[in-house]
């Protein structure tokens, strides 16, 4: 009977809830809310675009054994994500079906536009996908996801749901100790892309403007000299490239502009060293904008 | 009073509209997501042709949409100039089911698993003109066919896949049987490896079986296909990439025809990418052709929806020389669904 019951736990690991998000961030929330009890992996590494991912079928052979996708939504992965889910062969991670998951759904979007070209570039009507770069949202995402976790796994539900509820907490106190460190500091920033704002919003600060001209179009001459104009006239204290991008342009503003530091920034977990969290990487930001050395 | 009545009139007018707009949206929603790619082509070679001189490649329409929570439909016309005419065709029809576990079976028309290159859109190719294997053994727009298919993901550490497909076969040369009870046969083996963070290794195997007709209704004779890929592919962010892709490929109609291409692409800045191939027909004693090709390309892709490509070919064919300058405008509009790896 006790090697019956040994031989069913070691079953019972295996049967673990396997997730697979489309980014870090999504990795790390599911991190928080699972802990040990879902296997997760993302598809994307902290280090790269989500949105120009390639349709690698190493992807396929992740999702097809998967009870679960999260994904951002918003068109952030449509340029590869519906050929994962087509090619895994797993209907269960068709959106609408049990195992998917949009991070995006109920959460306050900014940036939302009725009327849209191609000519104004990349751009997502349905809202600023990056969304998960505010720890207020990433903590009620946190306990929507929860809810999903428990719809799949119901023995865990309270786990799933506990969990959540912690982080969301945690997330309340960083964002309350986090904006006493910038309090009183320089808010004005530039970033390349708009990455940035829904933090910005969070955390109340101003981003002057972007490095390219429109979303997904790369700086033009003519546009980098406007920024350089601009900054002159508004003195912001930080230039924040996203790390995935490309550096050079960073590098020429700074020329131009002396009271300004230039920081490459990790806008995702593993994005950097000892970015590991969600909640590492607030307060890498944080410290960053802030000039502080350490989280205290 | 007046007021009321007025008020009442503004807000009949206002749930109308509301009404009349949600029904609109309901409607559109139902739509099928469509893309139109458009390829601008001038061309001027040194031994005369007909297609030279500014003209209009190719131009595909392509509608996917879910049918209902079982099947996806996806087609794709292709409007092109033949001999002097605009001709519209269907290049791919097929639904697709979509609630399978591990298998994925389509029928319809849709383009055929030989080897990597066949399965492209001609919007997709990586140069502007397909390679000489393609052209010369399966037709000049590759080989399309009627019929059903099922694609297996085989549950392994890596990604393998086999396709078996099974098609009326209406090609040209190929697969001409005059019995229409002859059908033709396809299997192929996917592998893929990660070689390591950014990079990813394929091997594919495809044999092919038919009938044609070639010797006269009453006597018909095997068709049969060989052919072998590899793909390199390494891609550390989205300023830098590069794919090595080569394949060959058998035909056995009455003779027997080896042909091989193989080409190098490197992307050396956010919007800018060179490539070299090679393509070789002849490989074999007693083949119908010898050929040699070298091509070279450059391309400017203002985004992913826009590129512009110019190409130089030197063309050996059978001791006639040629050379081809081609340019080459590649647009596309509307939904565009994601490229295949």
């Amino acid at each position: 009977m006790k090697y019956f019951l040994l031989f069913l736990l070691s079953f019972s690991s295996l049967a673990k809830l396997q997730v697979v998000t489309t980014t870090t961030n999504l990795e790390a929330l599911v991190k928080e809310v699972g802990k040990d009890r879902v296997e997760v992996v993302s598809l994307s590494k902290g280090s790269q675009d989500p949105h120009f991912l390639e349709a690698k079928p190493s992807f396929m052979v992740k999702a097809s054994r998967a009870d679960l996708l999260v994904q951002v939504g918003l068109g952030l992965e449509s340029g590869w994500l519906p050929l994962i889910i087509r090619g895994a062969r797993n209907p269960d991670l068709r959106p609408g079906k049990k195992g998917h998951f949009f991070a995006s759904s109920k959460v306050n979007l900014i940036e939302q536009v009725e009327e849209v070209t191609r000519a104004d570039g990349d751009v997502h009507p349905e809202g600023n996908p990056h969304f998960m770069l505010d720890p207020i949202i990433a903590g009620d995402v946190g306990v929507r996801l929860a809810k999903k976790l428990g719809d799949l796994d119901n023995e865990n539900k309270d786990f799933y749901l506990n969990n959540a509820k912690a982080f969301k907490e945690e997330m309340r106190t960083l964002f309350l100790k986090g904006n006493k460190l910038l309090a009183g500091k320089n808010k004005k920033i530039i970033t390349y892309h708009k990455t940035l704002n829904y933090f910005n919003k969070r955390f109340g600060l101003k981003n002057l403007a972007y490095l390219e001209p429109k979303p997904g179009v790369p700086p033009s001459a003519s546009h980098i000299l406007k920024v350089i104009k601009k900054a002159k006239e508004l003195n912001p204290k930080h230039i924040l490239i996203e790390n995935y991008f490309d550096p050079t342009v960073g590098k020429r503003v700074m020329k131009e502009l002396k009271g300004s530091e230039l920081h490459f920034i990790p806008v995702a977990v593993r994005g950097d060293k000892g970015v590991e969290s969600l909640g590492d990487l607030y307060k890498k930001l944080i410290l960053i904008i802030s000039d502080e050395d350490v989280w205290k | 009073m007046k007021i009321l009545v007025l008020l009442s009139l503004i807000l009949a007018v206002d749930t109308f509209s509301q009404e009349a707009r949600l029904y609109q949206n309901k409607g559109n929603k139902f739509n099928p997501s469509i893309g139109i790619n458009s390829l601008f082509l001038y061309k001027n070679t040194e031994v005369n042709s007909e297609d030279e001189g500014m003209g209009i490649q190719e131009m595909e329409m392509q509608f996917v949409s879910d049918v209902d929570s079982y099947f996806l439909v996806n087609a794709l016309f292709a409007l092109r100039n033949e001999d002097g005419e605009f001709i519209i065709e269907p290049e791919e029809a097929f639904l697709e089911t979509t609630s399978i576990k591990d298998v994925t079976f389509r029928v319809g028309k849709f383009r055929m698993g030989v080897g990597k290159h066949n399965q492209l859109h001609t919007h997709a190719y990586p140069f502007i003109d397909a390679p000489l294997t393609q052209k010369n053994f399966l037709g000049e727009e590759g080989l399309q066919e009627v019929g059903i298919s099922a694609s297996y993901l085989i549950p392994t550490n890596w990604y393998s896949e086999v396709i078996l497909q099974a098609v009326q076969g209406d090609n040209d040369n190929l697969f001409n049987s005059a019995n229409k009870n002859e059908h033709a046969y396809l299997a192929r083996l996917v592998n893929m490896f990660d070689l390591s963070k950014h990079s990813t290794i394929e091997f594919s195997l495809t044999g092919m079986t038919g009938r044609n007709s070639n010797e006269g209704a009453q006597n018909l004779e095997n068709t049969r296909l060989f052919g072998g890929d590899m793909t390199i592919k390494w891609k550390p962010s989205k300023y830098k990439s590069f794919i090595w892709s080569t394949e060959y490929l058998q035909r056995e109609i009455s003779i027997q025809d080896a042909g091989v291409f193989s080409y190098m692409q490197y992307q050396l800045a956010e919007r800018w990418y060179l490539g070299y191939r090679f393509g070789r027909l002849g490989l074999n004693a007693g083949s119908a052709f010898d050929k040699t090709r070298h091509s070279a390309i450059a391309t400017f892709a203002s985004s992913e929806f826009a590129s512009i490509r110019t190409q130089y070919s030197i063309v050996d064919d059978a001791g006639v020389d040629d050379n081809q300058f081609l340019v080459q405008f590649n647009m596309s509009i509307g939904a565009h669904p994601a490229h295949r790896y």
